[in-house]
């Protein structure tokens, strides 16, 4: 039986199955639902609400629980509340508000853990976990941070984390306070640093000055400016050279609280001139092989230990190849001020990579994206449902064969033509 | 341009392949159909944090969930595959490849089955597949050869291939 004969049984088996027609109204309508009782849980007003954040409540298949032991679950309690029965009864309280009805109650197991309780500048405080059900390989379990709120103790949502699963993390950071002003972190003995704020190098790159956290009894709380609608903190942990975000789990619901939408990221995926000469030969496998490309050099320009929401305009995202035989791609990564910096990485596969910033992303221009590279290389132009010419300081005007070209290096001015006919120069020099 | 309008170009152009990737995963429609639909959601919440290709995040998302064998509050009850997907269309031999495919597919360990399914029904390099999987490339190759024969076994005793139509090309 040969490679060619799995494939073929495999896409027989699967050969005819195809998602129902409302699954997108459905995912919509879902995705909406978890933002938004996150969010009524925010404002305090709405009770018993099942679930929300990585997802929903899991239950099994099949089989036998298979639970093994977590320092979350089976750690005494810390903090300067863990003896404090009256406050304990209010987080339990919140916990049963929100996982008490019938369906969760059936999938969790035993009792809810108060991993940590204790005071902070917003007020007390707590971090539970909860395991539950499920058939054989992992312990998963249910956590949540408890704030205080106008309205009482309440839930900050209900996450699902299951130790060892990078898609399931331990939440481990949360704004407290009206005005969201406290971070409590988790201390899971894992070091962590943070960033009161950002800055912008003049080339484009990320400046923070990250300091380490230092934790008391379980957790430690910061003071930090209201945050919101945009968040200005970072938090990070892993290594400097493998540094890894430390969600804030609020941070959404606080943008979308604060301004009424956590930001947009439609993509336009496209592909410059000759991609297969320096990317594999399947587009997709060249997408992700450029991501990985300039995965390093990229970094600088992205916030990693922060919270921005993306900015309401499209990203680009394109690979081709540099006249010279270099390979070229292009992206667009958000800022804290809502813009779009553009981005041009040029190299041979194994060198150093260069990278060039052209002007921001112009989202309302015809053409959003105009940027020349050095060494001669040419104009990288694009834009949407238009139609596109242009000429040298010599020639006429030169066919461009659809809407994303990279132009030779001589390209002087280039005609944009929407598609209600209406034309519009560009000047590239 | 709306917050959703790239996301609905993904689920319209991607969620076919990413059904029939975690139809294999689970062995059963109506949970291939819940796991794709809870994936979705998921990404939908985190779109605009999703930097690079979100396929490659959804098939990690439906491999760790699909080999943790968590299953989102059900939707529908859970029906065996069996011929609960029986159409009208459905030639009888497809039917029993079916059966026999995810029969033997639940056989193998949920790493093996993840490693072959996206080599052979997603035709993914090996590197993809080691970032679905969050392993190295030599447990890829590990786990896809042990899977593979494991999987050859069973259709060979269930003379699938035997059945199956020539059709003379490869893919």
């Amino acid at each position: 039986m040969t490679d060619t004969d799995i494939r073929d049984v495999l896409l027989r088996a699967t050969d005819g199955l195809s998602p129902r027609a409302d699954l997108l109204d459905d995912v919509r309508r879902g995705g909406r639902g978890r933002v938004l009782r996150r969010r009524s849980l925010l404002g305090g007003g709405v009770a018993a609400v099942a679930t929300a954040g990585a997802g929903a409540l899991w239950w099994p298949r099949d089989g036998t629980p298979e639970l093994t032991g977590s320092w979350l679950l089976d750690e005494p309690t810390r903090g300067d509340l863990a003896e404090n029965a009256h406050y304990l009864r209010q987080v339990r309280a919140a916990w049963q508000e929100l996982h008490g009805n019938e369906g969760d109650q059936s999938v969790l197991l035993r009792d809810m853990h108060v991993v940590w309780a204790g005071t902070t500048p917003a007020g007390p405080a707590a971090f539970v976990a909860q395991r539950y059900t499920g058939a054989g390989v992992r312990l998963s379990m249910a956590v949540a941070f408890i704030e205080p709120t106008a309205s009482g103790v309440k839930a900050v949502g209900s996450y699902n984390h299951t130790p060892g699963d990078p898609t399931m993390p331990c939440p481990r950071a949360v704004l407290l306070g009206p005005n969201r002003d406290v971070l409590l972190i988790l201390d899971t003995d894992d070091p962590i640093r943070w960033s009161p704020s950002l800055r912008y190098a003049a080339d484009g790159r990320i400046v923070r000055d990250y300091r380490p956290v230092t934790f008391a009894d379980g957790a430690a709380s910061l003071r930090v400016s209201p945050q919101g609608p945009k968040i200005s903190i970072g938090l990070l942990s892993g290594t400097d050279t493998a540094p890894r975000r430390v969600d804030i789990v609020n941070a959404v619901e606080i943008e979308i609280a604060t301004k009424g939408s956590a930001g947009g990221d439609a993509m336009h995926f496209r592909e410059l001139p000759d991609p297969r000469k320096v990317w594999p030969a399947d587009s997709e496998a060249g997408r992700a092989e450029a991501d990985a490309w300039v995965a390093g050099p990229l970094r600088s320009y992205l916030d990693n230990g922060g919270y921005q929401a993306g900015a309401e305009a499209a990203a680009w995202e394109m690979h081709g190849c540099t006249p010279d035989g270099r390979r070229l791609a292009i992206r667009t990564p958000s800022a804290y001020d809502g813009t779009r910096r553009l981005l041009a990485f040029l190299g041979h596969q194994g060198d150093r990579v260069q990278v060039v910033r052209g002007d921001d992303l112009q989202p309302s221009s015809v053409l959003p994206i105009v940027l020349r590279l050095p060494d001669e290389q040419g104009v990288v132009i694009a834009g949407q449902d238009v139609s596109l010419r242009y000429r040298t300081a010599k020639s006429g005007w030169l066919p461009v064969t659809g809407e994303v070209a990279l132009l030779p290096a001589a390209a002087a001015r280039v005609e944009v033509k929407r598609k209600d006919g209406k034309a519009v120069e560009v000047n590239l020099l | 341009m709306s917050r959703t309008t790239g996301f609905d170009d993904f689920v319209r152009m991607r969620s076919t392949a990413l059904l029939r990737v975690a139809y294999l995963l689970t062995g059963d429609r109506h949970a291939a159909e819940d796991l794709l639909q809870d994936v979705l959601e998921q990404i939908y919440v985190k779109w605009s944090r999703i930097h690079g290709a979100p396929e490659a995040y959804a098939r990690r998302a439906l491999v760790n969930r699909a080999t943790n064998r968590w299953r989102l509050r059900s939707r529908r009850p859970e029906t065996a595959l069996a011929r609960h997907d029986r159409t009208e269309s459905d030639p009888s031999d497809d039917l029993l490849v079916r059966d026999v495919v995810v029969a033997a597919l639940r056989t193998l360990p949920a790493r093996q089955r993840a490693a072959v399914v996206l080599r052979f029904l997603e035709d993914l390099p090996v590197a993809e597949v080691a970032r679905a999987l969050d392993c190295n490339e030599g447990a890829v190759r590990s786990n896809t050869s042990r899977g593979l024969e494991k999987l050859r076994a069973a259709l060979t005793a269930a003379d699938i291939i035997a059945r199956a139509p020539t059709s003379g090309g490869t893919r």
